[in-house]
Formats: structure tokens, sequence, C-alpha cells
């Protein structure tokens, strides 16, 4: 931030500062909304440049590293925007108290027996491959479920990343509940057929 | 208190429940689970296997010298490494012969640009004072009025705006889209602020008194 004010010869100092303190980082955070290397990388070094010309704007009240996120992220929703298709859903059926349960008790934390790891292996397979379609096919609605589960955002959060109304960003959020019901339907099926390890 | 079911699946997935904590909160004397606990449930269950998938994320390494003159270059032709030409060489600037006939010339000029500049803002409530790091700065009568209406104009042409205040000056982060609309590039040359190279604008606003 001082080299941003003082520029010359500290800009190109202060972006490989830059670089060296979170890239890694950032590629991390990145290449799990774009799930593509190269268009990883060229977010992440659009972020250094927006970082620099903005850091006059930098209040110095948020955390560095928060402040930088939220303007790759930016930059994440524009590129996924440009992809994604707005399809209205109806939440088809809802979960069963009993089924959700189930579901739960897939959790390593709850079930930490061999037997219950052998059997995890399965819907590990299954959330896998439907979570990869809902990446593909869902990127933003996957990307910001992502986004909330590493950083922990609430809906302020998620208002102020998406730009949109409290009552909009319900409305995504919600959406991101039901659309991740369809694509990961058979690892909700697989748990409520065999009731999930014991 | 419980919240709508959307709320606490959020917070769940989010890790704000204590797994155990709202098991035993969500319990009620009739036995029946209120509809938010089974989104709790689901959105724990999420939470751990979304946390397992994406702890693989490709790993790359911290330091790369290839990267970060690839990154420099990437300035450079954006044009963040200008400044730097001027403090090349041993001897000021100023003591050039060339830059001792131009300044003068370039004084007049000013001043007189300055005249002209200065009889248009008194029929103009806002003007472009420059562009300071990245940042252009806006004098206008009325800062609050301005930079509402510019957010409105802005965003309803489709950019993103973000608000923030610092010192007392008004500020704002656009996100232009790429390729620039045609309704943004009409505002933006009717405020007469240039448009931003790769298409991020920050804009300060400030009053006429403040400097």
């Amino acid at each position: 931030m001082r080299a941003c004010r003082e520029g010359g010869a500290a800009i190109e100092q202060a972006l490989r500062e830059l670089d060296r303190a979170f890239y890694a980082i950032l590629y991390r955070d990145g290449i799990r909304s774009l799930r593509d290397p190269d268009a990883t990388h060229d977010l992440v070094q659009e972020t250094f440049i927006k970082v620099w010309r903005r850091c006059a704007s930098y209040r110095g009240d948020s955390e560095l590293l928060r402040w930088i996120k939220v303007i790759l992220r930016h930059g994440a929703i524009e590129r996924l925007r440009q992809t994604a298709r707005e399809v209205p859903m109806e939440d088809r059926e809802g979960l069963t108290e009993d089924a959700s349960r189930k579901v739960y008790e897939l959790s390593v934390e709850l079930n930490p027996t061999p037997e219950a790891l052998a059997c995890r292996a399965e819907y590990e397979v299954q959330f896998r491959s439907g979570w990869k379609r809902f990446h593909e096919e869902d990127p933003l609605h996957a990307g910001v479920m992502t986004w909330i589960v590493e950083d922990g955002l609430s809906n302020d959060d998620i208002a102020q990343l998406l730009d949109r109304t409290p009552g909009a960003t319900r409305e995504f959020i919600s959406q991101c509940r039901k659309r991740a019901r369809r694509y990961l339907a058979n690892w909700y099926a697989l748990a409520v057929e065999q009731g999930g390890p014991k | 208190m419980i919240q709508n079911g959307d709320d606490d699946w959020l917070d769940a997935l989010a890790g704000r429940i204590d797994a155990s904590q709202r098991l035993s909160e969500t319990v009620d004397q009739s036995g029946d689970a209120p509809p938010s606990r089974s989104l709790v449930f689901e959105a724990l269950a999420l939470r751990e296997f979304i946390h397992r998938q994406e702890s693989g994320a490709a790993a790359v390494s911290s330091v790369d010298q290839a990267r970060e003159s690839e990154l420099i270059a990437r300035g450079r032709r954006e044009g963040l490494l200008v400044s730097q030409k001027p403090a090349a060489g041993s001897r000021s600037f100023l003591r050039r012969p060339r830059w001792r006939m131009t300044i003068p010339a370039a004084a007049v000029i000013l001043i007189a640009a300055g005249i002209g500049f200065w009889q248009s803002l008194l029929k103009q409530p806002e003007y472009v004072r420059g562009i300071d790091h990245g940042t252009t700065h806006i004098q206008a009568r009325d800062p609050t009025a301005f930079r509402r209406q510019l957010t409105e104009e802005l965003r309803t042409a489709g950019a993103t705006v973000t608000g923030y205040e610092r010192f007392g000056h008004l500020g704002m982060d656009v996100d232009l889209p790429k390729p620039l609309p045609k309704e943004i590039d009409e505002i933006l040359e009717r405020h007469r602020i240039p448009v931003p190279s790769d298409g991020v604008l920050v804009i300060e606003v400030e009053a006429p008194a403040a400097r």
C-alpha cells in the first residue's frame, strides 16, 4: 500500500511482493470457482493490477487479504456470469427429516468406524461427480457455496459480492440450496437408500 | 430463536451453527422437527463434503520468478509502471534544454486552458479534476447527490458499483463490463470521465471547498 502511493520503481517491487504474498492463496480461491488453470492465472494477475489501481481506495479498516479476495471474487463472478444461465428451478420435493438426518450421518466425525469409512468412499464418488457437474453447469452458485464454506460468508457478504439487495440475495441462497439438491441428487439418494453408515 | 430455513441452511453451511448445539436446540416437546432442522442436517453434510473436495485444490508455488516477470510486464502494458521512466538517468529532467523550452510554453497553454476551463465550470455542476494513482477525482457542488446519481446511472446501464467513504471523500469502485456497453460509454462521456483501459474505474467526489 505504501508503494502504491509512492509509485515509480516501488510499484514493480510492490507487484512482486503482492505476487509472493498472495498469488498461491488467490489461485486456490480462484481455481475453485473457475476450474480452469489459465483463466485462474489470468484472474489473479488481473486482480493484482486492480489492487494497484484501487489502492487509493483501500480504507485500511478491513484485513488486506479480505479486501483483495473481494476484488478477486468480483472478477470471478463477472467471468462466471458471462457463461451463467439463469434457469428457474422449482424445489421438487423437500428432504424429509429422516432423509436429511441420514445425509448428515455420512459425516466422518460422527462415524469414525472402519465400516463407516469404507461405506463413505461410495458417497465420496457420488458427491464428487455431482459437485463437478454443478460447477460445470452452474459455476456461480457452486462457487458462492464454496466461498460460504471456506470463508463463512454471511448474507451481507454475499449481497455485497453479487451487488444484490438483501431480498435478492436470500433468493440466490435459496437457489443454491435447491440446485445443490438437483446436482447432488444421486448422493442424497444413496444416503437415503442405504441409510448412511451406522 | 429459529430463523427461516434458508438462514439456518446458510449458517450451517458457513459453520456458524454447531451441530450438537443445533440438534439439541431444535428438538421440541412433540417430537416434530422444525422445518429448518432438516435443512441444517443437510447443510452440515454439504459443508463437510465441499470442504473435503475443495481442500484438494491445486497448490502453486508462492515464489515464481517467471510469473512475477509476467506480472511486471502486464503492469507495464497496462500503464502502471510508466512513472519509472523520469527517474532513470543521473540528470534531472529539468536540466535538459528541451524541457527548459517546453515548460514556459506549456505554462502559457495551461493558463489559457485554465481560464477557459474555469469559465466552463460556472455552467457545470461537476467536473473531473484529474486522475491520481488510478483514482479519478471529481469536484461536484453536491458530492452526495452526484455520487448517487452516477451510481444509479451506471448500475442501470449494467456496471457493478460499490460505494465507499474515505477521509471525508465519497468514492465508488466501478467494474465496467467488457465490451463496454454504449450506454455506459455515453454516461462517462457526459460526465467527462475517461474510460479506463482495464475496465476498473475508481472515482472520488469532493465538494469545491474541500481543497
